[in-house]
């Protein structure tokens, strides 16, 4: 059992701060994405989890065992980098066996591992060839096969296939998905690519300047964002915001958007309405068009202002009178023009409304 | 508009494969400056070996420009091993092999101590680890005349004056800062995350180094030999300081042959015995000339 804690950790250099008191748990067995743009913190925390990042105060706890002061090697981890970090000098086996090599580990059961991981990765035929002699995929699957050797309790992986084409990307993530569903450990995996993020993970921390916005299930990140920030971050396009404020007429809240006013009776307070400037969060995919436009809690009238066809699905950006921009995702096949009138229907039980001063969801 | 873009339009018609070379004066410029460049370079080269190549009966008589009548090996044969520095006449080999005997344990420890300091430099950040590499940058700043009297105190006081061992520590320490920066260097080149991934591979620091850092360091090896040995070949005022008679380079003795000469000077031989004292650096240069190059730049492409 290998459950991973960090307890009210700070990680500070000087005047900055790359984490701030932060606590996190991730039970055995799960796969937790810690997800950010870059200087967020994610690597930093990482980095603290195996070891390599002194910590300003705090704890690390690792299956039960406070590890905030051992070595990398004592704590019972594997870790994937970026950049692949192959010992360049060593062939594929050598850099499989080195750990296990360090560790003292009889030269009959490496060589056992090591050909256990290298047919599990396809590694079999390489065996003997050098990293420089490998190509980008191949690389990082002798990295990843480097850990799967270890047979470690927990797995770090740190932004592991941002060096890659698009291709093998997501070829490689399913990879990585499958091997995380046969070994069952603890798996921690730092990106800054939500669709990583949402395909791979059982819990996604969101994070941003050194705190987390959001510890959740991927459906619970999406869905129900607890920011804006983490709202905006998730989902592509990105969500549209729409400025306005909250008002009871007649007993009931609505959103009033100019001359306009949403009814919100459909929509799930998180704990009651209550007036004031409000930022209502609409996902592209989540906006009705066509014949289906109507049948929603809202109508509004648009124009197509600009067309971006992605093969089946295109983007289509339209504005209102007022000048607010609206992005939704229409099948191709339906053929919109620029310029054409666009009825949009926005339901507000699948939208999100945010407090406008503190980003915070209502 | 439209009359002006048309008549080009049609001039560039025909425009088809790659662009014919053209005369320009920057490139005439260019060249006159390698020609001149060149022969300034190569008329002491010149002279020297065509005076090496003469009996002394011919470089009296002949001018200096003149190329040897009858090419002789004679006065190199006579530079190696019979050139007289005041009583003794055994020529610069005895120079050569005191050469010999401090450049190679020089370069083997300039390059063990160097590669061990940029390493901790680069990886085992300690506190304090700018502060070192700053003072040792410093060092490599200081006038060695500044130094050299309280070295030679200190040296006699613990018995290493006028000692081979002493002129070894006095080079490599020397030497140590810019191959320190060398090898710092090239470690800062390279991806910290090899480190972080042996460190989870639960290697030790002796371990990193020797089965990790020291195979990938080839580069700048290299590079590190070539300057040293051509630094402690060339040296003069550290082997007259702290060699003693016994330890002379190769360089001191060449200074002594060419000083103590009494009755007629022996240019032949003189140029003979300059020309082998500097053989040794012009060969490390011309076999590894394309690895000094490859080594200073190969921190700035991803191997």
């Amino acid at each position: 059992m290998a459950e991973v804690e960090a307890r009210n950790l700070s990680i500070r250099y000087g005047e900055f701060t790359a984490l701030e008191k932060l606590d996190l748990t991730v039970p055995h067995g799960q796969f937790l994405v810690l997800l950010g743009p870059s200087g967020c913190g994610k690597s930093t925390l990482l980095n603290s989890i195996a070891g390599l990042q002194p910590i300003t105060s705090g704890q690390i706890w690792i299956g039960g065992k406070n590890v905030t002061w051992a070595e990398p090697k004592d704590r019972g981890i594997a870790m994937v980098f970026q950049s692949y970090a192959l010992y360049p000098k060593m062939t594929v086996r050598q850099n499989l066996s080195f750990g296990l090599k360090v560790a003292g580990v009889k030269a009959a059961e490496i060589a056992q591992r090591v050909q256990r991981a290298a047919e599990t990765l396809q590694l079999h035929t390489m065996l003997d060839r050098r990293p420089a002699e490998l190509s980008g995929g191949q690389r990082q699957r002798v990295a990843i096969g480097r850990v799967l050797v270890r047979e470690a309790e927990v797995y770090l992986y740190d932004e592991p296939l941002s060096n890659l084409d698009a291709q093998l990307r997501v070829e490689l993530r399913r990879e990585i998905k499958r091997l995380h569903r046969h070994l069952g450990s603890t798996s921690i995996y730092v990106t800054h690519d939500q669709v990583e993020a949402l395909t791979l993970a059982d819990m996604i921390a969101v994070m941003n300047k050194g705190r987390i916005e959001q510890l959740g299930s991927p459906e619970e990140i999406y869905e129900r964002p607890a920011t804006r920030y983490v709202a905006a971050f998730i989902g592509s396009p990105a969500m549209n915001f729409i400025d306005g404020d909250i008002a009871i007429e007649a007993g009931k809240p609505v959103f009033k958007w100019g001359q306009a006013s949403i009814p919100l009776d459909r929509y799930g307070f998180a704990a009651g309405a209550t007036p004031g400037k409000a930022t209502l969060g609409v996902r592209p995919e989540h906006i009705a068009h066509g014949e289906h436009a109507g049948g929603q809690d809202f109508l509004v009238e648009t124009t197509i202002d600009l067309l971006e066809p992605m093969g089946s699905d295109t983007l289509v950006w339209c504005r209102t009178k007022e000048g607010q921009q609206i992005g939704l995702r229409v099948p191709t096949e339906l053929r919109p023009r620029e310029g054409d009138a666009m009825p949009l229907g926005i339901s507000v039980s699948s939208a999100s409304l945010f407090d406008t001063a503190s980003g915070l969801r209502l | 508009m439209s009359e002006q873009v048309l008549p080009l339009a049609a001039s560039t018609a025909h425009h088809d494969g790659p662009r014919p070379a053209t005369f320009s004066w920057e490139r005439a410029g260019i060249y006159a400056f390698l020609l001149v460049a060149s022969l300034f370079f190569l008329l002491p080269i010149y002279t020297m070996v065509s005076t090496s190549l003469k009996t002394m009966a011919e470089v009296r008589a002949t001018n200096v420009l003149m190329p040897p009548l009858a090419p002789t090996i004679e006065a190199w044969g006579a530079a190696w091993n019979q050139a007289c520095t005041g009583l003794d006449c055994d020529g610069v080999q005895v120079g050569f092999l005191n050469s010999l005997k401090i450049v190679v344990p020089v370069v083997v420890l300039s390059i063990l101590v160097g590669a061990l300091n940029g390493y901790v430099l680069s990886f085992w950040r300690f506190r304090g680890a700018n502060l070192v590499f700053t003072v040792l940058m410093f060092g490599a700043f200081i006038p060695l005349q500044m130094v050299l009297y309280p070295l030679v105190r200190l040296w006699s006081s613990l018995g290493l004056y006028g000692s081979l061992p002493g002129l070894i520590a006095v080079h490599v320490i020397f030497g140590l800062p810019v191959v320190t920066l060398m090898y710092r260097n090239f470690y800062a080149g390279l991806p910290i995350e090899i480190f972080k991934a042996a460190r989870v591979d639960g290697a030790g620091f002796w371990r990193i180094f020797w089965s990790i850092f020291v195979p990938m360091s080839a580069p700048i090896t290299i590079v590190v030999v070539i300057w040293q040995t051509t630094g402690a070949w060339n040296d003069y005022i550290l082997g007259l300081t702290f060699g003693g008679r016994e330890n002379a380079p190769m360089t001191v003795q060449l200074n002594n042959i060419i000083a103590s000469q009494t009755g007629e000077r022996q240019f032949n031989v003189e140029m003979a015995a300059t020309m082998l004292t500097a053989m040794v650096p012009l060969l490390v240069y011309m076999v590894s000339g394309r690895w000094f190059v490859r080594g200073i730049t190969a921190g700035a492409v991803k191997g």
